[in-house]
């Protein structure tokens, strides 16, 4: 059997037609008359699905293999292969990218720990969790973020509109924090509380990293970071009564009777 | 093994670190009280008061290494809500979630972690946590194994579609395809000219990328798509020429030959 029109398309063209892409009318045409083109089309398809799955990601490392890589519990031989692995293969380079962030992710139980001073200079250092005792022993400074009062507004807004307590300033020596809650759309009950953070002759970047901790009245801790922006956001909160810290370097700023 | 991100609960028995009830020996009560005496330092912990892990890794070497039920029990008992905030903060979890809920994957994490922590691999953990980071490294690892099967059953389903047959549910396929695969792989690098082929073959197939993406990465190699489309159209019909692959390509299911 032979096509039944010899040379009005090439090979290439049938195998881009397979792979979905857009190709000459003619070809469509020309593959749904011919019984010789559409059968070599099945065939690539057929080949091209045996292949893929037989082969596909046929050498990577299982995800526990690129974990283990990844905190540092395999030997040598073992790691160097991963690393070459990693150097042509996209899917466990994008694994290993998700563990990688999964693991930075705080837990419950990390949520409480205070951070390591690792470094003197404020706002500066990205810090390392320490034992309890010893950040006890270092006796970082706690200070008590103080509310400022809101700017004044125009009298005729005032009138009209209930006044929000929302956005809060708050400052603690260098530090200032500003924060504005949000109802969650939909959900009357459930809040988002955005901070952001600056401290005084820093970049936004130089506050990245630091710890911050919401403790609600029921012991409950929320735990986020501050991001590159100087932002963190806690989501979703319920009505309560928190306290926020966030952890410097050489200092905590305790903003105490959040009242959400 | 130094875990950063990981706080570590406070082993001192003196000074700032020091217990209470400090004589009690963990590796001399039994596992109840092993039990409720790791409940409770990490209740202080989480209360960033001074606590004590030694109970915790008592709890974690008597079902590691003595591989005692009754503390493996205890283990999942005191750590399985844990888990289970892990799993839902993985990324990955969201899809799996919704359709299999959490206690699965909180099994199979905890299932993954015996099968995984030896009692050799034991000694490489100093501390609760870095056995915790492993614990929660077992969650990364189900989440990911499972995301991966359901990938690689798309491609099964597509097959299965191709050629009528119903989705095989013997795990010894898995194997088959398993050992076959490189097998193959092997066979296919026999047929293959040159750097420009062995790319293109690796990229399609075990990589899994399109034309586009091929000639995007290695313009140098494949200077246009329809060049991806050349080498791919030459070297598919070699394979089907190759005697030992024909038999692959006409039976696809349980083929150890290949």
């Amino acid at each position: 059997m032979e096509c039944s029109e010899p040379g009005i398309i090439r090979d290439e063209e049938l195998l881009a037609y397979l792979a979905g892409e857009k190709v000459r009318p003619l070809v469509v045409q020309h593959v749904a008359r011919c019984h010789h083109c559409s059968s070599q089309v099945a065939a690539y398809r057929r080949m091209e699905h045996i292949l893929r799955k037989r082969l596909y990601r046929c050498d990577c490392p299982s995800p526990h293999a690129l974990g283990e890589y990844q905190i540092g519990l395999l030997d040598l031989s073992a790691a160097e292969q991963i690393t070459t692995h990693l150097e042509h293969c996209i899917h466990c380079t994008r694994e290993l990218a998700t563990g990688e962030a999964f693991l930075r992710q705080p837990s419950f139980l990390i949520e409480q720990a205070p951070e390591h001073v690792s470094s003197s200079n404020h706002c500066q250092a990205r810090h390392a969790q320490a034992p309890i005792s010893e950040v006890i022993q270092q006796r970082v400074r706690r200070i008590a973020a103080l509310l400022l009062p809101q700017p004044p507004r125009f009298a005729v807004y005032e009138a009209s509109q209930h006044i929000s307590p929302w956005p809060r300033r708050y400052e603690a020596e260098n530090v200032c924090v500003v924060l504005q809650l949000e109802q969650v759309p939909g959900q009357s009950m459930a809040f988002q509380l955005i901070g952001f953070v600056t401290c005084d002759e820093a970049a936004l970047q130089s506050s990245q990293g630091v710890l911050v901790q919401l403790f609600s009245s029921s012991q409950v801790v929320y735990t986020q970071y501050i991001d590159d922006l100087g932002n963190f956001m806690f989501f979703p909160l319920y009505p309560s009564s928190y306290k926020m810290e966030l952890c410097f370097p050489d200092k905590t700023v305790v903003i105490d009777q959040l009242e959400i | 093994m130094e875990s950063r991100d990981f706080p570590r609960f406070s082993t001192e028995r003196g000074g700032v670190g020091k217990q209470e009830n400090s004589e009690m020996q963990p590796g001399q009560i039994s596992v109840q009280e092993l039990l409720s005496r790791c409940s409770e330092e990490t209740s202080k912990f989480l209360q960033q008061r001074v606590s004590d892990e030694r109970f915790c890794m008592e709890l974690f070497r008597r079902a590691i290494v003595q591989r005692d039920d009754e503390s493996w029990t205890a283990l999942y008992q005191q750590y399985a809500s844990l888990v289970l905030t892990w799993v839902t903060q993985h990324q990955g979890a969201a899809l799996l979630l919704n359709q299999e809920g959490g206690a699965a994957l909180v099994n199979a994490a905890f299932a993954k972690f015996s099968q995984a922590l030896t009692p050799e691999k034991m000694d490489k953990f100093d501390s609760l946590a870095a056995l915790l980071r492993y614990l929660k490294l077992c969650v990364h690892s189900v989440v990911a194994d499972e995301l991966r099967a359901r990938q690689w059953y798309q491609y099964e389903e597509t097959l299965d579609a191709i050629e009528h047959e119903p989705a095989s549910t013997d795990p010894a396929d898995d194997i088959v395809a398993s050992l076959s695969a490189l097998y193959l792989w092997q066979i296919i690098q026999e047929e293959l000219n040159g750097d420009g082929e062995r790319t293109l073959m690796y990229l399609a197939y075990v990589q899994g990328m399109k034309p586009g993406e091929i000639c995007q990465r290695h313009r140098q190699l494949f200077p246009a798509v329809d060049d991806v489309y050349r080498v791919k159209r030459n070297v598919l019909e070699r394979l089907r020429r190759n005697r030992r692959l024909q038999t692959l390509f006409i039976h696809t299911r349980r083929s150890p030959e290949v």
